[in-house]
């Protein structure tokens, strides 16, 4: 009964992926889940879903695949912006802060990740043992590797913050 | 967030590959049946917004492919998004944006105006904390 997961992620067929995408969607919209919403959680969960299946049947290395999920990233971000960006200017600090907190944190913050990592649970368990170890293993991989990419990352979050800092008490 | 976690297993796939239709047809049914209002334009936002992720996706594939990078075509975004909007806000729209992304609470009321090295320094983090994003949810899970 899970053809349709089987054909995306066994037999990479786009056109089952978009579908699943499509779907996925459709089931996360709640009463205080919008479409928009929905369609970030369901890209993000079900991209690193696939890129955790294709590292775990040894297709294409970790650093690739990385790259791969910050560019996807990078797509919904910029997709986000073109969307809010001239609305966020407009509200100006206070209330843009507010807006960003409703519109962007659900998309992009942590509670986002438990439905990631939702969405990869259901797409193993629809493929069967074999999905759900084949996803596990490769998430380990891709965390394994992430975790060296993120530590750089985070010094530059944080030299961003005394920067900030800096300017506003000199 | 509980009730996004439950509707996950729904069993939405099984029942749309019994009903015959086709996904659009089906999602619009299916949202129809859960009460979702304006089910067809519910069902038209999902496809719109699936189809703008993809081509941003595609862009910035063919921008790499053409010697940019994810910078450079964010850059592009940011350029073209707020063509028309005053730098300073600009700035500290960009500050909070970015902020967010790290799910940090810098003030920003002294945030440099979208201008010059200031908009380059502005993309570049708008970059990293992209890359801390999409990496973040696999570098604190004990995974």
């Amino acid at each position: 009964m899970s053809n349709l997961v089987n054909q995306a992620f066994e037999h990479n067929d786009p056109q089952a992926f978009d579908d699943l995408r499509k779907l996925m969607a459709a089931d996360l919209i709640t009463d205080d889940t919008g479409a928009d919403e929905a369609v970030f959680l369901a890209d993000k969960g079900l991209c690193e879903a696939k890129s955790a299946y294709d590292i775990g049947n040894g297709n294409g290395s970790e650093q690739d695949i990385i790259e791969d999920l910050i560019d996807r990233e990078a797509a919904r971000v910029s997709v986000w912006v073109q969307e809010n960006g001239a609305e966020l200017v407009e509200k100006g600090c206070t209330a843009a802060g507010v807006f960003v907190g409703m519109k962007l944190t659900p998309i992009f913050g942590p509670k986002a990740v438990a439905v990631c990592t939702k969405i990869g649970e259901f797409v193993g368990k629809k493929i069967g043992a074999i999905g759900t170890k084949l996803i596990d293993e490769g998430t380990r991989k891709i965390a394994s590797y992430a975790k060296t990419l993120y530590n750089k990352a985070k010094t530059a979050v944080v030299e961003f913050a005394k920067e900030t800092l800096s300017k506003l008490f000199g | 967030m509980q009730n996004q976690l439950k509707s996950i297993d729904s069993g939405i796939l099984e029942v749309y590959q019994q009903s015959g239709l086709t996904v659009d047809e089906f999602i619009i049914s299916y949202l129809r049946d859960r009460g979702i209002e304006n089910p067809e334009k519910v069902a038209a936002v999902i496809n719109s917004s699936f189809k703008k992720i993809d081509k941003n996706y595609e862009e910035l594939k063919k921008c790499k492919a053409q010697g940019g990078n994810r910078q450079s075509f964010l850059r592009q975004i940011c350029d073209k998004t707020f063509k028309n909007t005053n730098e300073q806000k600009t700035g500290e729209a960009l500050s909070i944006l970015i902020s967010g992304l790290n799910n940090s609470d810098n003030q920003t009321a002294a945030a440099p105006a979208y201008e010059g090295l200031d908009a380059i320094n502005y993309v570049n983090k708008l970059d990293e904390a992209i890359k801390n994003n999409a990496l973040s949810g696999y570098a604190k899970e004990n995974r």
